[in-house]
């Protein structure tokens, strides 16, 4: 057991798993630091009052209340039971009554903890808050991690927090989240492209939500499926503003799909990038023969490349060759008596469209 | 074992892999030193000092993040946020250690993410709108990484791989590895038994050291 849990450590892949963060992944920490400031009364304000009305029998009352921000207090927002009692502890500071008219009513406070009572500390840690619920050193997988409320009430169930974002049960952070719009369909649209070989495409993709919004900042991934090959993963990037994302295939060789997905598996159509081969020709005229030599970019050794000229106004075959290891393929005919427009094609294949050229030659 | 008293298996273990005579718990973490730091850290934290804090969101957050990029989700900062907005909701009444803070944190970014998983399927199937557009031609050379030299394995890289195990799996290296949670911790949150979640990630360690000897990467970023 002990070799199994050691041997791993010192794999290079954990080691890259477990680098230390990088300033864009802690880009959100000033946020998050506004959140907690308020969502923590500041220290000070806690041993100010904690100074006045001294410690012992009230100590766990006012700890549970400054823990949920005197600001509350004023504001009404706090449980009535707690609110009834900051009243009374804290009237001459200015806490407005609460608005029910009912008997003072026996609240069960909590049970304040031994370091409370004693101590002298200004820093009133709230461990005289109740843990009404398990603590989260227990999380059970099939409900909400139970962390107590930061509020001593007399809690019910629509005080714990649970994952889902919805109304902050407790006064002190206002965290309502509205639901996170989900990728939807708008309109899918097919079209192909055309790229010489070697060259590259663009890609460009809009990701949006069921009402039309765009999605920003959600990651997109570009796959590629070169035809024969399979689908492999090639870039990673973020819409922006505006929910697009672009992305540049590697230089292409042969005909490609492309796609985008996201991460959860939302997929977009296949795209189809036809690769269309360049020929270049170049002609010898010697001792009465053409030789014409079409160098191609894109073609694969034995392809064949066939030569035309026009006749009457239909292309006769006059000549054909295979491209050779070096991609050139060369066809030799007659120099003709006059001026003669060749006409050299490449017939499409699986790999790559049709493509062709034409030279003159003669005369 | 759980137990306070070393059994003769666990007598020979580092100090740091023996059971924790405070909870019992045994399985070791990686991150054991790391938590003595964060024990303090934790502490202040729920005293209101934002130093604390920012420590504990330094440690841990580049650990959430990538668990939450591995595991398939659209939006793993925005899910990385609102864990943390959470967890800073609760944090004043956290009881427990800078360990059982780690597992906190790391069960209520899976329920969100679940959460957000199940938001997604119930709306129907959908579409991205891609158009090829504007062609040209470029030497538009991809550099081939070839990573011979298995020590040049960058971050990103090394979630990519993790991410192309199956889920269940990936999840378990991420948990075990990154978020650095002891096997019985990791067991409890995925809701299996130790013993597969300590064979699981052994494998799938194996096998994605082998993949990567085996195969050129030839996977990188572009555009």
């Amino acid at each position: 057991m002990v070799s199994e849990d050691e041997t791993w450590e010192v794999e290079p892949l954990v080691r890259a798993l477990r680098a230390p963060g990088t300033p864009e992944e802690l880009a959100g920490e000033a946020t998050l630091l506004s959140a907690y400031r308020e969502a923590h009364a500041a220290p000070q304000s806690v041993r100010r009052l904690v100074g006045r009305f001294g410690l012992g029998a009230t100590s766990a009352v006012a700890a549970v209340v400054l823990s949920a921000g005197v600001a509350a207090a004023y504001t009404q927002a706090l449980p009535d039971p707690v609110q009834r009692i900051a009243h009374g502890v804290l009237g001459p500071v200015g806490v407005p009554a609460p608005q029910k008219q009912e008997p003072a009513a026996r609240v069960a406070l909590p049970e304040p903890s031994p370091t409370s009572s004693a101590s002298t500390t200004p820093t009133a840690t709230p461990t005289a808050t109740p843990t009404r619920s398990p603590g989260p050193g227990r999380p059970s997988p099939t409900r909400a991690p139970a962390a107590p409320p930061t509020v001593g009430t007399t809690g019910s169930p629509a005080d714990l927090p649970s994952p889902t974002p919805e109304p902050g049960a407790t006064p002190t952070t206002g965290t309502t989240s509205p639901p996170r719009p989900v990728p939807a369909a708008v309109a899918v649209r097919t079209s192909s492209s055309r790229v010489p070989a070697g060259g590259t495409a663009r890609v460009i993709g809009s990701l949006t939500a069921d009402d039309g919004s765009a999605l920003r900042r959600r990651t997109v991934s570009f796959w590629v499926r070169p035809v024969g090959g399979s689908w492999s993963k090639v870039g990673t990037a973020r819409t922006d503003r505006a929910g697009r994302v672009s992305f540049t295939t590697p230089a292409l060789d042969r005909t490609t799909r492309v796609r985008l997905g996201t991460p959860s598996g939302v997929l977009s159509e296949v795209l189809t990038v036809v690769v269309v081969p360049q020929l270049v020709v170049s002609v010898v005229e010697q001792g009465g023969t053409s030789t014409v030599t079409v160098s191609t970019t894109g073609a694969r050794e034995g392809e064949t490349v066939t030569a035309f000229r026009s006749v009457g106004g239909k292309l006769v075959r006059v000549g054909s060759a295979r491209v050779g290891p070096d991609g050139s393929a060369v066809v030799s005919v007659p120099t003709p008596g006059k001026q003669v427009r060749l006409v050299l094609r490449l017939r499409g294949t699986a790999q790559h469209a049709p493509a062709q050229t034409s030279a003159t030659i003669g005369g | 074992m759980e137990g306070p008293r070393l059994n003769g298996n666990e007598r020979h273990l580092p100090r740091s892999r023996r059971p924790d005579p405070r909870t019992g718990r045994a399985g070791g973490t990686l991150d054991a030193a790391l938590d003595e730091t964060l024990d303090v850290a934790l502490d202040r934290a729920r005293n209101g000092e934002e130093a604390g804090f920012v420590e504990l969101y330094r440690a841990l957050q580049p650990p959430l993040l990538r668990y939450l990029t591995v595991g398939r989700n659209d939006a793993p900062e925005d899910l990385a946020s609102e864990t943390w907005l959470q967890v800073v909701r609760d944090l004043p009444g956290f009881r427990g250690g800078a360990r059982d803070f780690r597992a906190f944190l790391f069960t209520v970014a899976r329920h969100r993410a679940i959460d957000a998983g199940r938001a997604r399927a119930a709306r129907p199937v959908v579409h991205l709108v891609a158009e090829p557009t504007e062609v040209h031609t470029g030497d538009g050379s991809v550099p081939s990484a070839e990573s011979s030299a298995l020590e040049s394995i960058s971050t990103a890289q090394a979630l990519e791989l993790v991410a192309s195990l199956p889920p269940e799996q990936a999840e378990l290296v991420m948990l075990r590895v990154v978020a650095g949670l002891g096997v019985a911790e990791v067991a409890g949150i995925v809701g299996k038994k130790p013993g597969t979640v300590r064979v699981g990630v052994h494998r799938a360690l194996r096998s994605l050291a082998g993949t990567r000897r085996a195969r050129t990467m030839t996977e990188e970023e572009v555009g």
